[in-house]
């Protein structure tokens, strides 16, 4: 997809000319494989010809049944023979086709094994973009041109995908991601400006593969502003279905404002790719002219302190070509090419306006890791000799202008002032912010992120198990191991039931002390006796799984050795006792 | 006259203007914003309860510690030792109200620190940095943090050589920080000490962990012998609390009130 494209309005513009490579039942196929791999893992005793006798399923002849939350995503060839459709219950599908090999699907695992083919397509042509398991789109006019012609890059991805990973895709090529992501199934290509033509004959379920929506890659991403809203495919085109409307044709025929008003937002997305146009992503900003700042240094460059010498000039560069366009960079590649011709490349996400200084401290940090790896014996890298940024993501500089009230105040300069000195001196990681993310245990609940760089999202709870007011001041980052034990010196552990097994009488702390039990009067190697303790709390996570955590947790009054009262919080997992932390 | 009345109303103008826009900022700003609020208090008033009165800024503290410190408060640029069992939410209780509207605070050396105690305590998320300050580069660190943040916080497992410590103080006297160190090497302007009493709320398998009872002692510059102040730390909200009168004293006081002279008539 070029820059000009995507800048020209919504409107008034010529889609690009796109690649789909698809991959048809990717998601059974990558189940298949999953499922063949556990096959061996299991039977690897056994005689090795057998297993490879055995393990070849094919779906065309095979029958096979993906299940996705207990309904049918997808189902062989066979096995639609047989009467599975997509959509069925885990019951009905295996009422009409006993036989079948039932499959879970997994997301994750999809995903990761799509990496091959794009790693495959990706020897063809740059610019892979995933935009899901199964599907990749590319723009299509610089490879074309580079293989000579576009039936002839389709050829290649072909054969690159067959040859490097041994599944069969599908290439189609039309103008705009919609056009090309229908053409692919039958391999078409569809000549340039003829997408709404192509388009306009397919019957209006044809919308459920449009590359909107969630689960489509980065297209699908919530915007910042707007909360996600799931639009609901299969309702939409049901909904133009009892309106009349049964071809992309009649989509594309109605007056795009009217859509608009009547359907809102997402179903004028739809329209504007049943027209064979695309839509422009809103947020990102795509300068006409790429803004990069690089220089190629005459003596390659071996000492850190000598990277901060010209990263400043470089920083500086960069800084002024964005303020003259009034834009605030909020994801930075820095790219470095050594000696040997190898290309470093690091990306830094920056959660406001990335300032000259802390772009000079980032190619700072990044070239000090790199001279540290040669130093420590790691790969060798060799000296630098050329260092590029690239501006990754570019935003108006309007939400990071100057505040309303001038400037930030005194304090807070000040402050940032230090840190940024603080992190200058000694790395990224030498100031950290907290972030409230959520979940049960307490070391989960808040994390702590390198100062100015992205926060991770809030995970919304409810959190049920979670320690109610007053939390521990010390929470251990590795919880020391302790034992329990009641009056007869009998270990406590906590039921099925989540009761404890005895009264606990006596505290022992097993392991090494840390500092922090020792300043609370808990030396290791002796035994506490327990003034009181509460009842214990279950906490159940990701029960549902096999390598879900069951734990409970529980308060404990100990006398220590100073005979104060010392509160602690004890975790208790597969009857190991654990202190989460300590109320000092 | 006339002008009397322009200039107030001018005044109360430029308030409402300024609450206006300060509100409007408040809501636009996103996480972590860049809200001055010194700016948004109203002007005729001091910011907050530090003031100026030529002893150098002061600062707040708990108002149930309040009767341990000299004058009620903490001088900026001075230095806190906490020693004894509860330092850590000792620390976190004194930062937070030092801390105040909009200084910031900087928490160095507690790697195993409970971020949700702290944000319990009252620190604002926006406002603190955690500094683990183990490299070889922790002078620098320590100093550089000294220099800028409002409230410093040094944590138990730093151990500060004792010329370091001594340099630290140098620096925040200049730069109006204070220094809230536990255990450290050396003096510091002020030492608490906490002693628990008892904690509240668990039994024999039942309840939870309500309060906690610590008796804090303190010495130093500006006080003569020693103050000693009882509080709740942590209380059922994670923040301080003024210790309610024990119950025993209770009982001592009942008797006292039967001993009333009755004198006999007739």
């Amino acid at each position: 997809m070029d820059a000009e494209g995507r800048l020209r309005g919504a409107g008034a513009h010529a889609a690009t000319r796109t690649v789909a490579v698809t991959v048809p039942d990717w998601p059974l196929l990558a189940a298949l494989d999953r499922h063949q791999r556990q096959e061996e893992k299991n039977s690897k005793p056994q005689a090795k010809v057998q297993v490879e006798g055995s393990c070849l399923i094919d779906p065309m002849s095979a029958p096979v049944i993906l299940l996705d939350q207990h309904r049918v995503t997808h189902a062989g060839a066979a096995a639609r023979e047989a009467g599975v459709l997509p959509g069925m219950k885990r019951r009905a599908a295996r009422a009409a086709c006993p036989e079948a090999l039932v499959l879970e699907a997994d997301r994750e695992h999809e995903s990761a094994l799509f990496e091959l083919v794009a790693a495959a397509v990706d020897t063809i042509a740059a610019g892979v973009d995933v935009l899901r398991p199964g599907v990749l789109l590319m723009s299509a006019r610089g490879p074309a041109r580079h293989q000579g012609g576009e039936e002839r890059l389709a050829e290649q991805i072909l054969d690159a995908v067959a040859e490097l990973t041994g599944w069969d895709c599908a290439v189609g090529i039309a103008d705009g991601p919609f056009a090309a992501l229908l053409a692919s199934p039958h391999g078409r290509i569809v000549r340039p400006g003829r997408s709404a033509d192509y388009l306009a004959p397919h019957p209006i379920a044809a919308l459920r593969s449009a590359p909107v929506g969630p689960g489509w890659g980065h297209r699908g991403q919530p915007s910042a502003t707007r909360p996600a809203r799931r639009l609901d495919l299969v309702e939409t085109v049901d909904l133009l279905q009892r309106l009349g409307i049964t071809t992309l044709g009649d989509l594309a025929a109605l007056p795009s404002a009217a859509v608009a008003d009547r359907f809102g937002p997402d179903v004028a997305t739809l329209h504007l790719l049943a027209r064979g146009k695309e839509p422009a992503p809103p947020a990102a900003h795509h300068p006409t002219q790429p803004i990069l700042a690089e220089t190629t240094l005459e003596t390659p460059l071996v000492r850190t302190d000598q990277a901060a010498f010209i990263a400043r000039p470089l920083a500086e560069q960069l800084h002024a070509m964005l303020v003259e366009r009034g834009l605030v960079c909020t994801r930075l590649r820095i790219v470095a090419r050594t000696e040997g011709g190898e290309e470093m490349e690091r990306t830094w996400r920056h959660d406001g306006a990335l300032t000259v200084a802390d772009v000079v401290d980032r190619i700072r940090w990044q070239c000090d890791g790199w001279i540290t790896r040669a130093r420590l014996g790691g790969p060798a890298t060799g000296a630098i000799t050329r260092i590029g940024l690239h501006p990754l993501q570019l935003a108006p500089a309007g939400e990071n202008a100057p505040a309303l009230w001038g400037s930030a105040g005194e304090a807070a300069q000040r402050a940032s002032r230090a840190l940024a000195r603080a992190q200058g001196l000694a790395g990224e990681e030498a100031v950290q912010v907290p972030v409230l993310t959520g979940g049960r245990l307490l070391a989960e609940e808040a994390v702590l992120v390198p100062w100015r760089s992205e926060k991770p999202a809030r995970r919304e709870g409810p959190w049920p198990g979670a320690l109610p007011k007053p939390a521990p001041a010390t929470v251990f980052r590795s919880p020391p191991p302790v034992r329990l034990e009641d009056a007869e010196g009998r270990p406590v552990v906590v039921t099925a039931r989540g009761l404890l097994s005895a009264a606990p009488a006596q505290l022992l702390i097993s392991a090494p002390g840390l500092p922090s039990l020792q300043r609370a009067g808990l030396r290791a190697g002796s035994g506490y006796p327990v003034l009181g303790h509460g009842a214990p709390t279950v906490i159940d996570e990701r029960w549902w799984v096999k390598n879900g955590h069951r734990a409970a947790r529980m308060q404990l009054v100990v006398r220590g050795a100073s005979a104060e009262e010392t509160a602690v919080l004890a975790l208790s997992r597969t009857g190991e006792w654990t202190l989460e932390g300590i109320y000092d | 006259m006339s002008t009397a009345l322009q200039v107030e109303d001018r005044e109360q103008r430029l308030l409402r203007a300024r609450a206006a826009l300060g509100a409007a900022e408040r809501s636009a700003a996103r996480w972590g914003g860049r809200i001055d609020r010194t700016a948004l208090q109203p002007s005729g008033s001091p910011s907050g309860e530090s003031a100026d009165d030529g002893l150098g800024t002061r600062l707040p503290v708990p108002g149930p510690l309040q009767g341990l410190f000299p004058r009620g408060s903490l001088r900026a640029g001075s230095s806190v030792a906490i020693e004894g069992s509860a330092s850590t939410s000792l620390l976190l209780s004194l930062a937070a109200a030092a801390a105040g509207e909009d200084s910031w605070c900087a928490i160095a050396g507690m790697p195993d620190l409970g971020l949700r105690s702290a944000l319990d305590a009252g620190l604002d998320p926006c406002r603190l940095a955690l500094a683990p300050a183990d490299g070889e580069q922790r002078p620098q660190v320590l100093s550089a943090l000294a220099d800028g943040v409002g409230v410093l916080v040094l944590g138990p497992d730093l151990d500060l050589a004792p010329a370091l410590w001594r340099s630290l103080l140098g620096r925040a006297r200049t730069a109006d920080t204070l220094v809230l160190a536990a255990a450290p090497p050396g003096r510091a302007d002020l030492t608490l000490r906490a002693a628990t009493q008892g904690w509240a709320g668990l039994g024999q398998g039942s309840g939870r962990l309500h309060r906690r009872r610590l008796e804090i002692t303190s010495e130093g510059r500006g006080i003569a012998g020693y103050r000693t102040a009882e509080v709740l730390l942590p209380q059922v909200s994670g923040m301080i609390a003024e210790a309610p009168q024990s119950r025993e004293s209770h009982e001592n006081a009942r008797p006292v009130r039967l001993l009333r002279p009755v004198r006999r008539a007739g």
